[in-house]
């Protein structure tokens, strides 16, 4: 029961406090609003991945070539403003295109004619939008050449021609029919976010949860600071004079940490299905999960910095310091895929990137409480190192 | 005042790393009694406090509180005391109301129990009127009665106050040292540690001097009093201190000791009347003159320089 009564006790000081509202719901509020704004408008220019084409070839197979890349749903064509290899390259290293293609000078002769022109493709294999890019080069390769094909065995069934200009002529509308079906094939294989399917809520898709994460920890600057505030103000010291447990004493500030986290959660994501239509609450217990164990690794982040910080200054530079490295390299601003293979294992090994990942299986691929057990197994066993921590600071701490 | 022990402290000893606070202290304060444990700073007070309210675990020795031993029984223990802390233990962003009804659950106390005490202790602390203020908002004073007022709420047999006229304003400890006698009116057994000889020599039924971790001596006033005999303390102020002059001093009939405090010298004497002229006379011989005087009858400061050859300030 005591354990309740100081929740309650850690949970109306909380409330008290201005910054608590401001760190709790108003910045993470203005800052989803702000990034999911900005992801969005870049969305909308072009969601696919740019490819840097340099055409040498006259004849109509490059064209085609370039329109069956245009087709895909992966990439889009477009045209480098210098177009030898050296600065093709360029493009790819600096990341402004995820690849580049050289069509040479007779693509289109040679092909007709049966040989076997080789198209030139820059592409860094290591990325993830390279291979994407990749993918989606050989694809508009094969149809482009499943389209000539298909055009040479109409021209044999058609049977004889009366020039050589007839048949090249009916060999060409052939190819033509061919490329344009591939605008709109028979079957289509697309790839869609499971969870909105609506395009401009993909900017909040990266952002709510976020920024949720982002500021879970960042909330707990004020539960860190009253923990402070007990212990230098001997008030801890003389709640150890009663006959209540160190254990529960760690139970109730935990308790309180863990509510005001998991109400900020519940909050958060409530707003980011009324405001960005992200669907958090499909299944409510794989949500409720997440929330729980984002709010239990937080509140155990919060007991830490409550021990360990000496002064109010400290507890501000230490939950700042650690939210930044678990926001930036947990992804909290940017999708972790964009950033390198490197970058994104590194990021990984953050707790904010399991939380940002299970909250991304909920809205984006529409995942279940078993799908998203495995981020949140991966976020307890960090609130319990955490915890473990603060625990033994606590301990050395009211010893003395 | 009954002649049960409320509290027996048995060889209780604590090192810091290796270093003795408290070295072998033995003491009984006897229920109903308020007992005083007068030290300098650093004497070792706070830290018998702290082992004496289960703080800190000793690292030697015992004390039974209410016959309940530190070592094996501190949740007992714990519910038998109630103990003030130096410092202002309180919420700050609090009202006193609030306070008083979180520290109550905390010792235990519930529904109209716990209600019928903070109104009581709201009366007690003169505090009923702002109960709703914020902790924070309240004067030096009126927070060292909340304080205190927390310590009470639970009606313990016992309570511990640690130096808790430290820093305040003459009349907030008038009234604190009225309120600890009234708390010991109602039966409560009380120890008191202070550095200031006054505060122990006022409310104290029986007083023990602490030194460097040590337990010097022990008794009641008049026990204590006794140990320096009609000794009378002189304070002498001069123009300066030839060495040879505080050596001359020392070895005059009827002097006890002689110690130096700044641009004071204090003596412990037999008898003032004799002594004084003498005094005067060999300062004169050694040029020095004498710009201040104060006599003083015995009291607990003599004891403590007579034991200890300094004086309880230093």
């Amino acid at each position: 029961m005591r354990i309740l009564y100081l929740a309650m006790k850690d949970l109306s000081q909380i409330i008290r406090q201005k910054k608590s509202a401001l760190f709790l719901l108003i910045l993470p509020v203005l800052f989803t609003g702000l990034l999911g704004a900005v992801f969005t408008r870049n969305g909308q220019e072009d969601p696919r991945l740019p490819v840097a084409l340099a055409m040498r070839d006259a004849g109509a197979l490059g064209a085609y070539y370039e329109t069956l890349l245009g087709y895909s749903d992966t990439i889009h064509p477009t045209a480098p403003g210098q177009t030898d290899a050296a600065s093709l390259e360029q493009l790819v290293r600096s990341q402004k295109a995820a690849a580049a293609v050289i069509i040479p000078e007779g693509f289109s002769r040679q092909t007709l004619a049966g040989e076997s022109p080789r198209l030139t493709v820059i592409v860094d294999r290591n990325a993830p939008a390279g291979q994407a890019a990749d993918r989606a080069i050989q694809l508009a390769a094969t149809r482009l050449l499943g389209a000539v094909q298909t055009a040479r065995l109409g021209a044999e069934a058609h049977g004889p021609f009366g020039s050589e200009a007839a048949r090249q002529e009916y060999l060409l509308a052939s190819l033509a029919d061919a490329v344009r079906a591939w605008r709109d094939p028979l079957v289509r294989v697309t790839a869609r976010p499971a969870g909105t399917g609506n395009a401009a809520a993909d900017g909040f898709a990266q952002a709510s949860p976020g920024m949720m994460v982002f500021f879970a920890t960042i909330g707990m600057i004020t539960p860190g600071y009253l923990l402070l505030a007990e212990r230098r103000s001997r008030t801890l010291a003389r709640m150890l004079t009663t006959d209540i447990r160190r254990a529960e004493i760690i139970a109730g500030h935990t308790l309180a940490m863990f509510v005001a986290g998991f109400l900020q959660v519940i909050l958060l994501t409530l707003f980011g299905q009324a405001a960005f239509g992200l669907d958090y609450w499909r299944d409510p217990a794989a949500l409720l999960l997440m929330a729980g164990v984002l709010a239990l690794w937080s509140a155990a982040f919060g007991l830490l910095i409550g021990t360990l910080a000496r002064d109010e200054n400290q507890v501000v530079l230490l939950v700042m310091g650690a939210t930044l490295v678990f926001g930036f390299v947990g992804g909290a601003f940017f999708p972790l895929d964009l950033a390198g293979a490197a970058y994104a294992a590194v990021g990984r090994m953050m707790p904010s990137a399991w939380a940002i990942r299970g909250f991304q299986d909920i809205i984006l691929r529409a995942a279940g409480w078993k799908t998203v057990t495995g981020p949140a197994a991966i976020l307890v066993l960090y609130a319990l190192a955490f915890y473990a921590l603060a625990v033994l600071r606590f301990q050395s701490d009211a010893a003395r | 005042m009954t002649s049960t022990n409320a509290i027996q402290v048995k060889g209780l000893k604590k090192n810091y790393n290796g270093f003795p606070a408290v070295h072998n202290l033995e003491f009984t304060v006897r229920e109903g009694e308020i007992f005083s444990l007068l030290g300098p700073n650093g004497a070792g007070k706070s830290t018998t406090i702290s082992m004496l309210s289960c703080l800190l675990p000793p690292s030697g020795g015992d004390a039974l509180i209410a016959g309940h031993s530190i070592t094996r029984a501190s949740g007992s223990v714990k519910r038998t005391i109630g103990v003030v802390p130096q410092e202002i233990a309180l919420y700050d962003d609090l009202s006193a109301h609030q306070n008083l009804v979180f520290w109550g659950r905390m010792y235990g106390l519930r529904g109209s129990r716990l209600s019928r005490r903070v109104d009581e202790v709201l009366d007690l602390t003169g505090l009923a009127d702002r109960r709703h203020d914020r902790a924070g908002l309240y004067s030096g004073g009126m927070q060292r009665r909340l304080n205190i007022g927390i310590a009470l709420l639970h009606e313990p047999r016992i309570v511990i106050f640690d130096e808790p006229t430290v820093g305040i304003d003459p009349q907030s400890r008038r009234r604190i040292l009225d309120g600890v006698k009234e708390i010991n009116a109602r039966g409560v057994t009380v120890l008191y540690t202070t550095h200031y000889m006054e505060e122990a020599q006022e409310l104290s039924h029986r007083i023990a001097i602490m030194d460097h971790g040590r337990l010097i001596a022990q008794g009641t006033h008049n026990e204590l009093m006794r140990m320096v005999g009609g000794l009378h303390r002189i304070t002498l102020t001069l123009s300066r201190k030839p060495a040879g002059l505080l050596a001359l001093w020392r070895m005059l009939a009827g002097v006890h000791s002689v110690s130096e405090e700044g641009e004071r010298v204090r003596l412990l004497v037999q008898d003032s009347t004799r002594v004084l002229p003498t005094l005067f006379e060999s300062a004169a011989r050694e040029e020095t003159h004498i710009t201040g005087m104060d006599i003083q009858e015995p009291d607990l400061e003599a004891v403590f320089l007579h034991l200890t050859g300094k004086a309880l300030r230093d």
